[in-house]
């Protein structure tokens, strides 16, 4: 047994925040994993993954959820996916590694991305500060991914549903995120205060 | 009495009283005044200084067009200059004062220029200020800087947030007078996803101002009706107080919604958000605005355009004065004279260019038909008026018309040139529209109210079918088509007066005539030549006027004439909104790295690497300068062991049956056959051969990759290795992902480094020199089983690893390393340390890899592999980059070891002089090295590795240092590598 034992810490600690009708929320207790698929092999990735995790392969820039809600497969770009799931992050390469077993690459990236989570009636309005991306939901359906940069930082935006959003940004710059989405909160919702 | 101007009616709510300051004197005024109607309806006519004459002025429009009511507003640091009284909102509170004067309003010093005008004509600087030349900087530089400009910068930082934002629509329609409203909710009921914006706070335009009937109902009712319609529906968003500036590529347009410039206290919010609208079409429903006639001292206080005028009375229940006469060349200068009577105001005279019959019988008003204006008189405002006939009129406001201009401003953004149109003697948009534009109501020059409606209407329905939407049923709405005939009358030929054309630049009739007589006749030429339509107006009101004038003495039509082009922003824009929150701090993000807080709590010194925060030192009690701190660093790291967090290092994780393969074609050195288990220094080069990076890159697996990066290149390399796997060879079974912030990761160097780690490494790993020797890399466990990656690699020289972990367990890692190495006295270390270190090793670094140096220039070009193709192979042999005289890194030091050396100095043989065709190289790295007791340098210069123990200069122009160097091998400490193989 080692004398020492590490302690994991969240890029924000736990943050929550709440400002009027909306709130921002770290949720630490997803793991987050790359899979790529190899060149040539997507069906048989799409095939791997069908039957170890119930998910359907889907387009880059859309998600499949799977049944029970646990696991989510976002289409990031062409033959790369990211797979959140509710799990320890420490146990995210050796998850990874089972399920895909050889039908595809995957890289841990539960460490790599701060996952936060903007919820609220006013979501997308504060969201419209920051990114250029139309969040419409003509646009932008349930389940839509895309990649973007918000205020010169680099963000994975992931709608849940029109009042739920889930946003990963690196880690290292997080701080500075979470100022400016704040910024974009606080401006809703003083100017819902004061219509 | 307060208010003594203020009338019955209006748009305005005389149950809040609202107190406001100008120049310090109180007034009051109510809800839904601007300071300008706020400032008439107390008599306050004079409001402010011309630029160049300094001729008392006072408020000419109603509208964001204003030349003439420029105020400063607020106090201290959020004092605004040239602000347009005419589009401020009253509050309780505000504070105004004038500008541009020297000593009070009423009494301005520099008004003298008035009376030196015969030698201030346009363009006098240009021949005035000519000798002495001693003079030039000296002494009329600083005059003419003090005497230029209008208003007065606080001179301290803006202390108010701005924002930006995006939007996006399917249709933009910009103004929400009668074309605009019809437009939107004609639109808005079609389903479309409509963004309405308009620069005032109420929606309706000139429908507010004017007594028109729509549909049955009171104009500004029947806006206001719509307004209520519109914002209940769902798909429709609405921008009161917001401007659209410009109009940019792919249907991009930029509109300023001032938040607060309405409120006393902004109260924490953005005052300004610069949204950026993505909008698949637009309707420019900009309206006109009116112009004026030039004629004798046409720019006394009083001297109104009559739209606006009646606009004050209508619209804000303000008299502009007790006696007023019309100037007019066409019927809509009727309309004033008939609004401001039926309010009880006396009307003096009605002027009328036109010799035609009176359009309407106005009680008590002279009839001057074919008549015009040809001198006005009044100290500080208008007193009485001087008709052509010789005839005196006594009125203390003239309301005049010279017909209207469309705005088209906004059409042209993208180049587009607008066309004249003799029957209502404006210019309309050209063909030439930016993309997905189209234009409706007085901004096409449709200039009665009922053919208004109808246009923005049919103007909807036509957009709206283009972008596939159903037309909802209904009708345009309705209203009777007032008279609008005009008369192209510009300027009294008569009047011997100077008579103003461009109110805020003074220019005159006169300086448009000495421009084109002195060659500047091209519109273009005009503008700058004599600063007509510049500043904050951009020659809404006088533009066309002027252009008109000079059409007149070239004998041309104003057609052929033509005018300037139009660009962004429409109306002034605060820096700080273009700005948004890059500002300070936070101009860009701030990176810190997982130990940060371990590192801020140990009292660390911080520098700035690219957007990183590095721990640069770690200063101790009774360190009193840095290099104290520094060379104990050294020391410790060389004499038993120190930690550094190297997490801001690159690291792309690269996979695929095809990835050693890659790897041998971006690295000019040998990849394919590293061993699983051990990592290797790369040199990756650009396709000229220069050096890009280097650094080192490990294998996990036969399929599996992980590359480090300089920290300043960790995009840069990720972003060329993604070109070559996505365009290079796609056919290449390769995978990049960044795991920059996966892993945690520390070095751990010095002679006891391995007795350290053998303390948190799970013993079910062997680290010891013969399992896990030089260059060494495999993932393991620490600490109890938490997951770890650790590779034997040094910068330092030293017995070192660096130690990585998730991210999660940085902090926690860093003070176990420093709570297990206590015994061992281990020492937490910065770049400065790194850096001291590196170059004591001959390690290039960031000052050596600068982008012009190849891997030859370097000491490394026999790594440059020969036997393989890689990016920059080829073309790194070509002969000029392989000169026998070419640079090489070498190391260098003082023949005076009490020298110190200084990064940038360049080499000069003894003998020469310090020009530069003598120059032999330059000093890119210098430290003090703790180990040798003295100052040492890294590098380049000509033929550097045959002349070893020769000595140069090396000499520093900008600190005037001159130190006499030995060339050396730029391996300074342990040159046969012993102490990384312990």
């Amino acid at each position: 047994m080692s004398d020492y034992q590490l302690t994991a810490r969240a890029p924000l600690g736990g943050l929550s925040i709440e400002l009027g009708a909306l709130s921002l929320t770290e949720i630490d207790a997803y793991a987050l994993g790359s899979i790529a698929a190899p060149r040539g092999e997507r069906t048989r990735l799409a095939d791997r993954l069908g039957v170890a995790l119930g998910l359907a392969m889907p387009a880059v820039g859309a998600s499949s959820l799977s049944q029970d809600g646990s696991l989510r497969l976002l289409g990031l770009q062409q033959d790369q996916y990211f797979l959140m799931f509710k799990a320890d992050p420490g146990a995210a390469i050796s998850f990874l590694t089972e399920k895909v077993g050889d039908a595809g690459y995957v890289t841990d990236q539960s460490d790599s991305w701060a996952k936060l989570c903007l919820k609220g009636h006013l979501a997308r309005q504060a969201l419209s500060r920051l990114c250029m991306i139309d969040l419409h939901p003509k646009q932008f359906a349930d389940g839509a991914v895309a990649r973007t940069v918000m205020e010169h930082i680099g963000v994975i935006l992931l709608k849940e549903t029109d009042d739920s959003f889930v946003l990963f940004t690196p880690r290292s710059s997080v701080r500075s995120f979470v100022k400016v989405i704040e910024d974009g909160m606080r401006s809703c919702s003083n100017q819902q205060e004061s219509a | 009495m307060s208010q003594p101007y203020r009338i019955n009616g209006g748009l305005i709510d005389r149950e809040k009283v609202l107190s406001f300051t100008f120049n310090k004197q109180p007034f009051e005024g109510y809800q839904g005044d601007t300071l300008a109607s706020a400032l008439l309806a107390n008599g306050q006519r004079l409001v402010g200084r011309s630029f160049k004459y300094h001729r008392p002025r006072g408020i000419f429009t109603a509208g964001s067009e204003e030349p003439n009511a420029l105020v400063e507003l607020r106090d201290g640091a959020y004092r605004e200059a040239n602000t347009r009284a005419t589009t401020v909102e009253l509050f309780d509170g505000l504070a105004a004062h004038s500008q541009n004067h020297r000593g009070p309003l009423s009494f301005d010093l520099m008004a003298v220029n008035d009376f030196l005008h015969p030698f201030l004509g346009a363009g006098f600087y240009y021949k005035t200020f000519m000798w002495p030349a001693s003079f030039w900087e000296k002494v009329y530089e600083p005059i003419i800087r003090r005497s230029a400009g209008l208003g007065r910068l606080s001179g301290e930082a803006d202390p108010d947030t701005y924002e930006k934002g995006f939007r996006h629509c399917d249709l933009l329609i910009i103004g929400g007078g009668p074309a605009g409203l019809a437009a939107a909710r004609f639109a808005g009921r079609s389903g479309a996803r409509v963004i309405l914006v308009d620069e005032e706070r109420l929606l309706g335009g000139r429908l507010n101002a004017e007594t028109y009937a729509v549909d049955g109902e009171a104009g500004a009712a029947w806006a206001a009706d719509c307004a209520d319609e519109l914002h209940a529906l769902d798909n429709v968003e609405i921008l009161t107080r917001a401007t659209v500036a410009g109009v940019f590529d792919h249907g991009v347009y930029s509109v300023v919604e001032r938040n607060t410039d309405h409120l006393p206290d902004a109260g924490g919010r953005a005052r300004q958000t610069l949204w950026r609208v993505y909008a698949k079409s637009a309707i420019l429903c900009a309206g006109a605005a009116e112009r004026p006639i030039a004629f004798g001292n046409n720019d006394r206080p009083g001297v109104m355009l009559a739209g606006a005028v009646r606009a004050f009375a209508n619209r804000w229940a303000v008299a502009p004065g007790r006696r007023v006469a019309v100037f007019t060349n066409n019927d809509d200068g009727w309309r004033c004279a008939e609004d401001l009577s039926a309010h009880g105001v006396e009307i003096t005279a009605v002027i009328d260019s036109r010799d035609i019959a009176p359009l309407a019988r106005i009680p008590g008003a002279l009839m001057a038909m074919g008549e015009r204006v040809v001198d006005t008189r009044g100290r500080k405002g208008v007193h009485t008026i001087t008709l052509s006939n010789g005839g005196v009129i006594p009125a203390d406001c003239l309301a005049v018309s010279g017909g209207w201009s469309p705005n088209v401003h906004l059409t042209c953004h993208h180049r587009g040139r607008p066309q004249w149109r003799e029957d209502i003697a404006a210019f309309v948009p050209g063909q030439d529209l930016p993309p997905g534009m189209r234009v409706a109501g007085a901004a096409k020059g449709v200039m009665r109210l009922g053919d208004v409606l109808a246009d923005g209407y049919c103007t909807a329905m036509e957009t709206i079918e283009t972008l596939g939407f159903t037309p909802p049923p209904g009708e345009a709405p309705r209203a009777d088509n007032e008279s609008a005939a005009v008369s192209a009358f510009w300027h009294v030929a008569e009047s011997r007066a100077r008579c103003w054309v461009d109110l805020q630049n003074d220019v005159t009739v006169k300086d448009i005539t000495l421009a084109e007589r002195e060659g500047f006749r091209s519109v273009e030429h005009l503008k700058r030549y004599t600063t007509l339509g510049m500043a904050t107006d951009q020659g809404k009101t006088g533009n066309v006027l002027g252009l008109a004038v000079l059409a007149e003495s070239q004998g041309k039509s104003i057609a052929e004439t033509g005018v300037t082009i139009f660009r962004p922003p429409y109306t002034p824009v605060p820096i700080g909104a273009f700005a948004g929150k890059s500002r300070g701090k936070e101009f860009r993000p701030t990176r810190v790295t997982p130990s940060h807080q371990w590192a801020e709590e140990q009292g660390a010194v911080f520098v700035e690497v690219g957007m990183w925060l590095r721990a640069q030192y770690f200063p101790r009690a009774g360190e009193t300068h840095w290099r104290q701190s520094v060379d104990r660093e050294v020391r410790s790291v060389r004499g038993s062991v120190g930690v550094c967090d190297v997490t801001t290092l690159g690291k792309i994780d690269i996979q695929g049956r095809d990835a050693a393969a890659f790897l041998n074609r971006v690295y000019c050195n040998a990849f394919a056959k590293l061993p699983v288990g051990k990592a290797r220094y790369g040199v990756m080069l650009r396709e000229d051969g220069v050096v890009m990076d280097d650094g080192t890159t490990a294998r996990l697996s036969k399929t599996h990759f992980v590359m480090t990066t300089t920290t300043a290149n960790a995009v840069s390399v990720f972003r060329h290795m993604e070109f070559c796997r996505q365009c290079l060879w796609p056919s290449m079974d390769v995978h990049l992902i960044s795991a920059t912030e996966q892993w945690a990761q520390f070095a751990v160097a010095g002679p006891n480094a391995r007795k350290l780690l053998q303390k948190v490494v799970d013993p079910a790993f062997d680290i010891s020199n013969d399992s896990f020797p030089y260059m060494a890399c495999g993932e393991m466990t620490i600490c109890g089983g938490t997951p770890a990656r650790l590779f034997r690699i040094s910068f330092s020289g030293e017995l070192a690893y660096e130690i990585a972990v998730p991210g999660r367990f940085g902090e926690s890692l860093v003070r176990i390393l420093m709570e297990a190495g206590a015994e061992f006295n281990v020492t937490p270390y910065g770049t400065e340390a790194v850096g001291v270190m590196r170059t004591e090793k001959g390690h290039a670094a960031g000052p050596e890899l600068n982008g012009q140096t190849t891997a030859r220039d370097l000491g490394l070009g026999r790594m440059v592999s020969k036997k393989k193709d890689s990016i920059g192979s080829l073309l790194s042999e070509r002969e000029a980059l392989n000169r026998e005289d070419g640079f090489i890194l070498m190391g260098f030091r003082p023949i005076n070891r009490e020298n110190k050396l200084s990064a940038g100095a360049h080499f000069i043989a003894k003998t020469a002089p310090a020009t530069l065709e003598h120059d032999e190289g330059w000093l890119s790295s210098v430290a003090y090295s703790p180990e040798l007791g003295h100052s040492i340098g890294l590098g380049f210069i000509a033929r550097g590795a045959e002349r070893i123990g020769e000595t140069v200069l090396a000499v520093d122009l900008v600190r005037n240092q001159e130190i006499e160097v030995e060339i050396v091998p730029p391996v300074f400490v342990d040159p046969e590598g012993e102490r990384l193989r312990v």
